[in-house]
């Protein structure tokens, strides 16, 4: 048979019970000897039914307390990892800041003095006269730029290698 | 000055997620009366699903620490019943996953089997026990989890779909040849028996 048998909910509730061996009728008897779904399905549901109920007698369940603590703790530890996760954040941002800086300062100076001796390089620096000159012939609007990018750079800069190197 | 407003905002946080007053939080005695009434019945699901009482000890309080941590409204005792094995089934998943181990029948479980069992049917009963984890291990984890909830806990085809998160069209189906395969492979030990 590859189908439902439609006795099966009459065979199923005397199995559920724990009846099927002695108080069903024998209507209900001759129809299992012939009915090899409602055979299975007492087969399958006595046996599950009797594991059920062995298993849930040894049941090591620990105490509800003891799982509510847990997972109280478990709602804590993610609630700090939320509220640090910002902070992650900024540490890495404070980090690549400095790096890129270290990069630049570096390789500025590396070919400095690859390129010329320090006596050929002094001549060549611009004098803060010539600095303001070339300054004031920018334009405004690139002016307040420079002004404001310098500011935020010598704000942030300290607070980046403050971020980036403390531990807690 | 940032260490402070860290600490500051856990506590909040902190606050915000042990707030009893939280709508979709489960209360302590809520949790408590939830837990006595389904604990024994997700062990032993997880039990007989991973074969593995140990691995069972484990998920159990993984799936309540889950539950817990769910916001939502529930529908009935039964929605959060379904969702409750729902959990278990996929810890039970991801940890076959993980472990790729064979289930096998552990000494342990045989040994609890022993301690629970009375005198009088402790050599019967054992051995009917012992043909019956040898053949759920023949069977796929999708036959046996939908074996134990159909016919263990007594759920309606709609329950398991919820359970399994699957469609509850085909349930029908599966379970009956799920149904015959292990029939048959508990006729077939009780014979070579």
């Amino acid at each position: 048979m590859s189908r439902e048998c439609l006795r099966s909910g009459d065979v199923l509730a005397p199995v559920i019970a724990g009846e099927l061996s002695h108080a069903v009728d024998s209507e209900l008897r001759h129809h299992l000897s012939e009915c090899e779904s409602c055979r299975d399905l007492a087969l399958v549901v006595s046996a599950l039914r009797g594991e059920r109920n062995r298993s849930r007698r040894e049941a090591p369940a620990p105490s509800a307390g003891l799982v509510w603590w847990r997972a109280e703790l478990r709602e804590r530890q993610q609630a700090a990892r939320r509220a640090a996760a910002p902070v992650t954040l900024v540490h890495a941002a404070a980090l690549v800041a400095v790096l890129v800086l270290a990069v630049v300062s570096f390789s500025t100076v590396a070919g400095w003095a690859w390129t010329a001796s320090l006596t050929d390089f002094l001549p060549t620096l611009p004098t803060w006269t010539e600095t303001s000159r070339a300054l004031a012939e920018l334009s405004p609007a690139l002016r307040s730029a420079l002004a404001l990018g310098a500011t935020g750079w010598l704000i942030l800069g300290p607070v980046a290698l403050y971020l980036a190197i403390r531990r807690d | 000055m940032a260490r402070d407003l860290v600490a500051a905002g856990i506590g909040r946080l902190d606050e915000q997620a042990i707030d009893s007053a939280d709508p979709l939080r489960m209360d302590e005695d809520a949790f408590r009366a939830f837990y006595d009434l389904t604990s024994r019945a997700v062990w032993a699901y997880l039990s007989h699903v991973t074969g593995d009482p140990q691995a069972a000890d484990d998920l159990l309080q993984e799936t309540y620490i889950r539950f817990l941590g769910v916001r939502r409204r529930w529908e009935s005792d039964a929605h959060r019943r379904n969702y409750l094995f729902r959990i278990a089934t996929n810890l039970a998943h991801d940890r076959r996953r993980r472990s790729n181990v064979r289930r096998e029948t552990h000494l342990l479980d045989e040994e609890r089997g022993c301690a629970g069992a009375s005198a009088p049917d402790s050599a019967r009963g054992h051995e009917e026990r012992a043909d019956l984890r040898r053949a759920l291990e023949r069977l796929s984890a999708r036959e046996r989890e939908m074996l134990w909830l159909a016919y263990a806990e007594g759920s309606t085809h709609q329950e398991i779909a919820d359970a399994l998160g699957l469609r509850t069209k085909g349930i029908r189906v599966l379970l009956f040849r799920a149904r015959k395969k292990l029939a048959a492979l508990l006729r077939g030990s009780g014979s070579e028996g």
